[in-house]
């Protein structure tokens, strides 16, 4: 880093990365990059030059260290998993098969039976990959690159010894507050950071669709990104920087009234809960996320989607307040008899333990003949969609049905668990349900102590007669839940699979936003609460209509809770309600796309 | 030896995840198995060598396997290839300004 003299103010354009305004400490973060190979080249030197050890004990040393390597990537992807989600995890995945490349592997072996030392082969050899990689004009690829230079850096760095490790441990130890300034930043990196210390993100390279920007976005943290070079010679660590995201601006040694102002409305803002990236994902956090609410203090819980127990720690860590859509199929698909009472309670307990006080609401089994089981005789449908499916087969298949639910009752003995149905028409089928949940409840009082007796009970609202029929159904139960895929499916009638009609698909209609504010109106008159569980509710264009429609609770794909939160903090209710109603006027989805764009 | 042409169908090409699920699933053959697009040959067991070879989508390519399991090896290798699933969302705009 070169030290400049120069002590005014300066102003870096950049490209906005990711929104919202932070000022605070630089920390100059200057990672050895394979470019900056000469810390690698002085390791060397210092062996001693006689003692050089032959191309077999070298390579000894080069697998020892790829395992090694494995090991912390392995490590990463877990931590990267459970904090950021499952996109993030699967570049690691990306880095384990690069460390044990089987072509790299070659060229390295060719390098060092011509006497080179491991660190030298390994360099040259990653470096010869990126190059051809960045060759290819394909912005996919050039990221790819990256992914090379990243695992070169953890195996150097492994070669190298503990020595090597000081950068990262500095980058695990940031001070609360720091503005992060650096070359660009590696999925190895960012994995390390603590992001309740990360202020804001400034790099002198990288576009917006880099790792750095999808990392800072998936946060919440303002960042810049390509703002030159020359921000890593313009600042110093422990100088004043504020990244301004809206703009794309970087100012190092900002004025005092601009650091107030970037400070302002970061104060006002609740924090999202987010785990420290340096710990594991952790179960008393099951008592502790902060309340999602809009910036005017409206409540509007952020809960998870997940088809599986073992996303509810990573649904946890990513902030969720609850699971507003466990799904059974996991339990049922991929075997031939149906699953165990036993087996079935095991599953759901593990969730319900997990997630403590928050609520957990199971959806029953959801299958139909687009999916069909060998156990359930699924005949050949003409409209599997429009066939025997989700409710429908459990009421038909007692038996199943009714263990299925025993083992759901017993689950909430251990949490705080609702249950749901889904693919619900009328009242008739509702009311069939419920007489087996207390069937169920029965059964297990006669076979000793057992279930909690407060299993809140939830409809799907997903065709378009259970949201017309929403004030009668939800006088039946506890709540709705609004399934926006199969509401808007039936609604317009579009098979989305269908590329002849997949556009017609189109959650801006406003038939379908009639339907959502129909059921969400009947819930609240009946003093109930509405959820939305589809897509729609991950989806951030739509989020301040769903608000402004007033639904209780959006549940979405652990990877965009985090997102989602941020919206909501950002956005006004009565601003939203204003919209909710404008939207309810419009005539067609284009009216309605303006309308939400200009939010 | 047993060959297949498949035409690569997902949105961002044999890279990226599609790549990591196309290597992890050659790995699991004993054949030698190669992928060829145009003048280029790569190791389908090799990250590097397999997103090297640029494979846009529309690109189309040959895999070839010599040994013991070629034929299941080249049936699946193509399957994955052709596969429009396990798609990536784009980059959403994600324009937080009220």
């Amino acid at each position: 880093m070169s030290k400049t003299k120069q002590k005014g103010r300066l102003v870096f354009r950049g490209r906005s990365a990711s929104p919202g305004r932070a000022a605070g400490p630089a920390f100059m973060y200057l990672q050895p990059t394979a470019d900056a190979s000469g810390a690698a080249e002085e390791d060397t030197s210092a062996r001693e030059p006689d003692a050089r050890p032959g191309p077999e004990a070298e390579f000894r040393r080069l697998s020892e260290a790829i395992e090694e390597a494995a090991d912390e990537i392995s490590r990463l992807k877990e931590r990267a998993l459970a904090v950021v989600g499952e996109a993030e995890g699967a570049v690691f995945d990306a880095h384990l098969l690069i460390l044990r490349d089987p072509e790299l592997e070659r060229r390295v072996r060719e390098r060092l039976a011509q006497g080179e030392r491991a660190e030298e082969a390994v360099r040259a050899s990653c470096d010869e990959f990126a190059r051809e990689l960045e060759a290819l004009a394909d912005e996919y690829l050039s990221q790819r690159a990256a992914d090379v230079r990243d695992v070169e850096r953890h195996l150097l760095r492994v070669l190298r010894g503990a020595a090597g490790v000081v950068e990262d441990l500095s980058l695990e130890n940031l001070p609360p507050g720091s503005v992060l300034v650096a070359v660009d930043l590696a999925p190895s990196d960012t994995v390390r950071l603590d992001p309740e210390a990360v202020a804001a993100i400034a790099t002198a390279r990288g576009g917006p669709t880099s790792h750095t920007a999808i990392f800072a976005r998936a946060m919440g943290i303002p960042a810049v990104v390509g703002a030159g070079p020359e921000l890593l010679a313009g600042a110093q660590t422990g100088e004043t920087v504020l990244v301004d995201g809206e703009e794309g601006l970087v100012i190092v040694r900002p004025k005092e009234d601009e650091v107030a102002s970037a400070r302002a409305p970061a104060r006002t803002t609740p924090a999202p809960q987010r785990t420290p990236v340096g710990g594991t994902p952790d179960r008393s956090l099951a008592g502790s996320a902060t309340e999602s609410r809009t910036r005017d203090g409206w409540r509007v819980e952020v809960a998870a989607n997940i088809g599986h127990p073992k996303e509810a720690e990573a649904a946890i860590a990513a902030g969720a307040e609850g699971v507003g859509l466990m799904r059974s199929e996991f339990l049922f698909l991929g075997r031939t008899s149906p699953p165990s009472e036993e087996e079935q309670y095991e599953a759901y307990r593990a969730v319900a333990e997990s997630f403590g006080d928050r609520p957990v609401i199971i959806r029953t089994l959801d299958v139909g003949g687009d999916k069909a089981l060998p156990y359930l005789e699924f005949g050949p449908e003409a409209n599997p969609f429009l066939g025997w499916r989700g409710l429908r087969v459990c009421l038909d298949r007692e038996e199943l049905f009714r263990t299925h639910l025993r083992a759901i009752l017993r689950a909430s003995a251990h949490g705080n668990v609702s249950l749901m149905f889904p693919m619900v028409a009328g009242v008739e089928e509702v009311r069939g349900a419920i007489a087996q949940v207390d069937k169920a409840k029965a059964d297990l009082q006669a076979s000793g102590p057992g279930s909690s007796p407060d299993v809140r009970i939830g409809v799907m609202v997903e065709t378009p007669a259970a949201a017309l029929l929403a004030e009668h159904l939800v006088r039946e139960v506890d709540f709705l839940s609004l399934g926006t895929n199969d509401l808007t499916q039936y609604t317009l009638a579009v098979d989305r699979t269908n590329e002849r009609v997949a556009r017609l698909y189109r959650e801006s209609s406003p038939a379908l936003i009639k339907l959502i504010a129909t059921t969400v109106a009947a819930a609240r008159q009946a003093g109930r609460r509405v959820g939305v569980c589809g897509e729609m509710a991950g989806d951030l264009s739509f989020v301040p209509l769903l608000v402004g429609l007033g639904v209780d609770e959006l549940s979405v794909s652990v990877p965009r809770i985090e997102a989602v939160r941020q919206r909501i903090a950002g956005l006004n209710r009565d601003a939203c309600v204003a919209l909710a109603e404008r939207c309810l006027e419009c005539a067609t989805c284009d009216e309605v796309d303006e309308l939400l764009a200009a939010v | 030896m047993a060959e297949a042409r498949a035409q690569v169908l997902h949105p961002t090409g044999l890279h990226a995840r599609p790549a990591v699920l196309f290597v992890n699933e050659a790995q699991k053959y004993k054949s030698r198995i190669f992928v060829v697009s145009g003048d280029r040959v790569a190791d389908a067991k090799s990250i590097l060598s397999v997103m090297s070879l640029g494979a846009t989508k529309g690109t189309w390519l040959t895999i070839r396997a010599e040994g013991p399991d070629a034929a299941a090896a080249v049936r699946r290798l193509a399957a994955i290839v052709s596969t429009r699933l396990e798609w990536e969302p784009g980059e959403e705009d994600e324009e937080e300004d009220e």
